[in-house]
């Protein structure tokens, strides 16, 4: 569950517009969402082999070389029907929470 | 002064100091290990390099050269361990998101896959990784590759299994090959285990520091390829081995509880060794000094073949003192062998001769030379020539007879004789075309020496015919001898006994077998038979000289064989051949 969560916020970073590794574990630790930046890479490597994001490389002043990653369109349609999934579970388990 | 080692990290380069360097490396090993089933791995190790390369810059910043372990200790700490990553990664390497929804997806099984074990090999590995495949004991399929290394195939068929078999190399490959699932838990476990392997060898190798800097400089491709080869020879040359060593086992057993036969058809090797052993030295000696000759080479081909086939080790003190054994055993042995063939030799020092002239029918022109035809050994066999409506039959009172024979206007030739319960010799053959069989080669070879009754039996005869220098006929018989000095060799020559008859119408008939007292030893006894002939007279070689004829000089040069069954006249110039027209 972790996992796919996981995914769908990587997911969900990426949509906001194009985002290099560290900006994506930036956003996801100030969520508390990872714990260790090694986390994201073999995440990021099965998204894009998977087809769902796609990135070019840019020239860093401060370092090597960067990818930027951005949604395809497979990704776009993946992360939309992900999104109305996971609204679906959240519901379900809130109604667990609140018994009406 | 601390010295610093330059890495380069997504395409940077960095220095580093010596501990910094090493802790970085094997983060990177450990997370290359951790990502080992990881679609991608290249790609998602350098992504991570990168990430690291930013990092470090970052904390540098302008101010600093040198990447201190406190730097490394924080990339390690933002990127977190290998452990850390959890279980995302390797959990389930394969499968996609999509793959989630997809209602029939099963639980994966723990699949396996044909490795080489490469950890578990005599030669390749081949047969332990098939082992492994089965769940079999390796040991099976290696004694099945060696069966069927005999019939020519085996080789062939290892060398492709061993081309076409993968190595297993990562964890996750080993895992396979046993048919184990590969999950994190059971990597770890298998990694865990193994390095503690690797490190109890790199311990026991630290002792000998220099040897472990040579081991791993011959972990080339080249340096693997030698020792698979030497790997193979030494596979070939133990079974090579273990096969003499059966062999030699089964004749020394033979030579010592039983008759010897397998060496010699001719008697036993003791009654041999009893003929040649110097006068003192008791068979027991010769016993004791076979089996300590040979303890040392079986022991070691024992240890070998321990080792190639079950993997132990020499140098365990259990094998290093029976090696120890050996060698010891075997050099008192070639001691005890050293004492008594000198002693041998010795009384091979001297040769010394006597020459007897046989009387010979003075009006006979033209002779007839020939083997008597039969000797016994057992002087209870015989035999009866009967007839009935099949034609000729032949009775003996022994059990088992197998006999072929030839009747030729008076005489008999007896070709194979089989008989199993009495031990018999016939020394006669008939000669025919196919004579050089194989199997009449061995029949030429069968009993040239027996014992009997403390007389010792050698068919140490040669035959010549030379020119006469008179007008006459003569027959001459020359008994030699060895000995330490003349006396000795002389006593010995005039010792032998030898008989031959010459009937008054020229047929000479000789004995294939010179005797003399066993208890003279063997030593170079030996008879020449020479036939003098003056011009004008004739000689028929009958086919039992076969092997007896010695170097009979003719005027065509015909070799010794092939004058047997013709008749030869001796002219001027020498022997030479009658043809009948």
């Amino acid at each position: 569950m972790r996992k796919g969560a996981l995914e769908l916020c990587v997911l969900r970073v990426v949509k906001r517009g194009e985002a290099y590794a560290s900006d994506i574990s930036k956003a996801l630790k100030a969520a508390d969402l990872l714990v260790v930046e090694g986390t994201l890479y073999p995440l990021l490597a099965r998204l894009k082999n998977a087809g769902w994001l796609a990135y070019r490389w840019e020239e860093s002043s401060s370092g090597p070389p960067r990818k930027y990653y951005k949604l395809t369109d497979n990704g776009s349609q993946l992360l939309d029907s992900l999104n109305g999934e996971w609204d679906q579970f959240v519901n379900a388990v809130n109604s667990l929470k609140n018994p009406s | 002064m601390k010295p610093t080692i330059d890495i380069n990290l997504g395409g940077m380069l960095f220095h580093l100091d010596d501990d910094a360097y090493k802790a970085l490396q094997s983060y990177l090993k450990a997370l290359d290990k951790h990502l080992q089933t990881v679609d991608g791995r290249q790609e998602i190790l350098s992504d991570i390099e990168s990430r690291i390369a930013e990092l470090l810059t970052e904390r540098l910043a302008s101010t600093r050269q040198v990447v201190s372990m406190l730097d490394v200790d924080a990339v390690k700490e933002t990127l977190g361990s290998p452990s850390e990553f959890g279980p995302d990664p390797v959990d389930e390497p394969s499968q996609g998101y999509s793959e989630s929804h997809d209602p029939s997806a099963r639980p994966r099984r723990p699949y396996r896959r044909l490795y080489r074990d490469d950890q578990d090999r005599v030669v390749g590995g081949v047969a332990s990784g098939i082992a492994a495949f089965f769940n079999w004991d390796p040991l099976v399929l290696r004694v099945l590759f060696l069966l069927l290394l005999f019939t020519g195939g085996g080789v062939l068929l290892y060398i492709i299994l061993w081309v076409l078999m993968p190595k297993a190399v990562t964890t996750a490959e080993r895992l396979a090959m046993r048919g184990e699932p590969v999950t994190v838990e059971t990597i770890r476990n298998k990694v865990e285990t193994e390095f503690d392997k690797v490190k109890n060898s790199m311990d026991d190798m630290d002792v000998k520091g220099r040897f472990s800097r040579g081991a791993r400089r011959t972990s080339s491709v080249l340096g693997r390829v030698l020792r698979a080869c030497a790997r193979i020879v030494i596979g070939f040359v133990s079974v090579a081995l273990l096969v003499t060593a059966i062999a030699i086992g089964t004749v020394a057993l033979n030579f010592l509880i039983g008759d010897g036969s397998v060496i010699s058809e001719s008697g036993k090797l003791s009654e041999l060794s009893e003929v040649i052993m110097p006068a003192g030295y008791s068979i027991t000696y010769l016993w004791i000094m076979t089996i300590l000759v040979l303890s040392g080479p079986i022991i070691f081909i024992v240890l070998l073949n321990l080792r190639a086939f079950f993997g132990m080790r020499y140098n365990r003190p259990s094998s290093r003192m029976l090696g120890g054994f050996g060698m010891l055993a075997t050099l008192i042995g070639l001691l005890m062998a050293m004492v008594s063939g000198i002693k041998v030799a010795t009384e091979f020092n001297v040769d010394a001769s006597h020459l007897q002239t046989v009387n010979m029918p003075e009006s006979v022109k033209t002779w007839e030379l020939s083997m008597a035809d039969i000797m016994l050994e057992d002087p209870d066999f015989s035999l009866h020539i009967g007839t009935n409506e099949d034609g000729v039959k032949l009775h003996t009172n022994s059990e088992g007879s197998n006999l072929n024979l030839d009747i030729t206007p008076g005489r008999v030739h007896i070709g194979d004789l089989d008989i199993t319960p009495g031990r018999v010799r016939i020394n006669g053959k008939h000669m025919d075309e196919d004579y050089w069989d194989e199997s009449n080669w061995e029949e030429s070879f069968r009993g040239w020496w027996y014992l009997k009754d403390d007389r010792a039996f050698f068919n140490n005869v040669e035959v010549d015919v030379r020119p006469a220098r008179q007008g006459q006929a003569s027959l001459t018989v020359r008994r030699y001898a060895n000995g330490r000095s003349r006396r000795d060799a002389s006593y010995r020559a005039n010792s032998i006994n030898y008989d031959l008859t010459v009937s008054d119408s020229g047929e000479i008939v000789l004995n294939s077998m010179l005797d003399f007292p066993t208890s003279d030893r063997q030593r170079g006894q030996s008879v020449e038979v020479v036939l003098y002939l003056p011009v004008g007279h004739s000689v028929n070689f009958d086919a039992s000289l076969e092997d007896y004829l010695y170097d009979v000089d003719n005027v065509v040069n015909m070799y010794d064989d092939e004058m047997l069954g013709r008749t030869w006249i001796m002219m001027p110039e020498g022997l030479t051949e009658v043809k009948a027209y």
